[in-house]
């Protein structure tokens, strides 16, 4: 329980001082946001009263306080382009960003353990070079390129699968069991793409990890014992070529998360990624800023809950 | 390490390497071929891959192969380039932190930990529409925002061996802190280092292109891998080609930085070799 609260309390200044990274983007950004709201004809005046009423004419230190008081009230700006709320933009597109990142955080968590464990207990064999290349490959392949590449292969030359968005916009009215077959369907190729760049990592380090634990005492112990290879590498080394990874996949939340952002934009995918990146484009910098503050409260979210299961699962953390 | 127990993946690694490094050195130097000169018998739609050009043409009637390997000057540099900053900034802050320690370590790490939970992909292209895109950016931009591994490997080894007799004796023997510290601390480092540049050089690469297919990387006319996809993405289904190309190139070149690094890895860790 300690350990627990120990980490949570290290997360509130990672959090405090993300923010001050998202105002300072904000400050930082040209072109006054007073303009943007509106044409040249309107009086100065007007503008100085509109910036008063922006707060642009208090002290940085003062609009930062201001500015995180209204992020805690839910209140995040408003978009530049649409005039719609930050926050509202942002929460009507979680829902397809957490069903896609979360289902490809499960497909690689699924796929990983079987790789990395027949690759590591059967170190040079043909399987193993194959795992080893395969992976190096998904590390090097720019995964928006390869995502291009599925979309010209499977959508334009083949007609199997939708280049692109979320769901046929005639089936509004289908049944749940049509439209959820359609949503998969345009998942399919993000999801690809996303499990073959996020599995390389992952089943590098469990197959190493396998490797090494089969070389440990009490493996050969369990060997002497007569327990078969199977009971061995399943009961055995598994369990602790496992724990690793939970930490690794902590630490690789960023670059998963970033990595499906692009995926989203490529795919027309409508989650906070393919928002942020438009956001980019149209120079839109409340929802860029609201962009970055959730997901990487979302990163911190995760780590924290890889630490969390990580002291839940093996005890000894909690002790040192 | 000899020659012949080197693997075939390290070989062939090597060779590419060196390949793509050796033209993308000679050919301009050599030719006046020019990267942006057409061919008057392609212009207008992009011409599939032939004898005269091998892989083809764009929609301007720019020869693809020689605009990759123009395009394989810039990416190389912003890969290098980028990966001296990232090292440099890496070691200096990692340096800091483990040598004072205390609050000072304290507060690096945990400024470490916020660079470490933002997706770095995004703080990049915010600060590219902050500034001006240009090759010089994308390479600070790139070097400043990924230096965060390097400074953790660099405290960890230092904690580890400040405290070793050899380096009290160091100390005991009147040596100042400064050379203490680059002739018997960092040489310690420096294996890890090595391999942390490799695959940083490739992510690099991947960054660089990520940005200029989005535009907001290295600006046309001037060639880079990254935005002659972008410039391929309206050709799609009548050139492929244009797509094909560029993708397979930084993917072997990045695959080729990758093995190099895992090798020297196994390599330079007696440990792992066995």
């Amino acid at each position: 329980m300690k350990y627990i609260v120990k980490r949570v309390l290290l997360a509130i200044p990672l959090i405090i001082v993300m923010t001050f990274i998202a105002f300072l983007i904000m400050k930082l950004a040209p072109g006054d946001p007073a303009n943007m709201y509106m044409d040249p004809s309107v009086s100065a005046q007007d503008v100085i009263q509109l910036k008063k009423n922006l707060g642009f004419d208090k002290p940085v230190g003062i609009q930062y306080v201001i500015w995180l008081k209204n992020i805690l009230k839910g209140n995040m700006g408003y978009s530049y382009i649409t005039s719609k709320s930050v926050f509202a933009s942002i929460t009507e597109r979680l829902p397809a960003t957490l069903l896609l990142s979360v289902s490809s955080m499960l497909l690689i968590i699924i796929s990983t353990f079987p790789l990395g464990i027949i690759a590591g207990a059967k170190k040079g064999s043909f399987f193993d070079n194959a795992v080893t290349v395969l992976s190096f490959l998904g590390l090097s392949i720019p995964t928006f390129w390869l995502g291009l590449m599925f979309i010209l292969f499977f959508s334009l030359k083949l007609d199997l699968l939708p280049t692109a968005g979320f769901m046929n916009p005639s089936l509004t009215n289908a049944s749940f069991l049509i439209k959820a077959f359609d949503i998969g369907k345009h998942m399919l190729l993000p999801l690809l793409t996303i499990l073959i760049g996020g599995l390389a990592v992952l089943t590098r380090y469990h197959r190493s990890g396998i490797i090494n634990i089969l070389e440990m005492d009490y493996i050969k112990a369990a060997r002497a014992r007569g327990l078969s290879e199977t009971r061995i590498l399943f009961k055995h080394a598994f369990k602790n070529a496992a724990l690793p990874i939970i930490t690794i996949l902590g630490l690789s939340l960023p670059g998963l998360i970033g990595g499906s952002f692009i995926i989203e934009y490529i795919f027309s995918w409508p989650g906070m990624g393919q928002l942020g990146v438009s956001a980019i484009f149209a120079r839109d910098y409340p929802i860029l800023m609201g962009t970055i503050l959730f997901s990487s409260a979302l990163i911190i979210m995760g780590n924290l809950l890889a630490d969390i299961a990580y002291a839940w699962i093996d005890p000894r953390i909690k002790k040192s | 390490m000899k020659l012949a127990k080197m693997s075939w993946s390290f070989k062939l690694s090597a060779g590419f390497l060196a390949l793509i490094i050796i033209l993308a050195i000679i050919i301009p130097m050599f030719s006046n071929l020019d990267p942006n000169g057409f061919d008057p018998n392609c212009i207008g739609e992009p011409a599939a891959p032939s004898i005269r050009h091998i892989f083809g043409t764009d929609d301007l009637g720019r020869d693809i192969l020689l605009r990759l390997i123009y395009g394989a000057r810039v990416s190389l540099t912003v890969g290098l380039v980028s990966v001296g900053i990232m090292i440099f900034v890496g070691i200096f802050v990692g340096t800091i932190a483990g040598y004072l320690g205390g609050w000072v370590d304290e507060l690096i790490m945990r400024f470490v930990d916020v660079f470490m939970a933002i997706p770095t992909i995004f703080l990049i292209l915010t600060i590219q529409i902050l500034l001006k895109p240009s090759i010089y950016n994308v390479m600070f931009v790139i070097g400043l925002t990924s230096w965060t591994g390097v400074s953790r490997l660099v405290r960890a080894e230092i904690l580890s061996i400040k405290e070793r007799p050899f380096i009290t004796a160091a100390y005991a023997r009147g040596i100042s802190h400064l050379r203490v510290l680059i002739k018997h601390i960092l040489p310690h480092a420096l294996n890890p280092i090595i391999v942390a540049s490799m695959l940083g050089m490739g992510t690099a690469i991947l960054t660089e292109s990520v940005l200029s297919y989005l535009g907001l990387g290295i600006q046309p006319p001037h060639a880079s891998w990254g935005n002659m996809l972008e410039n391929s993405l309206s050709f799609m289904i009548d050139a492929p080609w244009m797509a094909i190309a560029p993708g397979v190139l930084i993917s072997l070149t990045v695959l080729s930085l990758n093995f190099l690094g895992d090798f020297l890895r196994s390599g330079l860790n007696p440990r792992e070799s066995k």
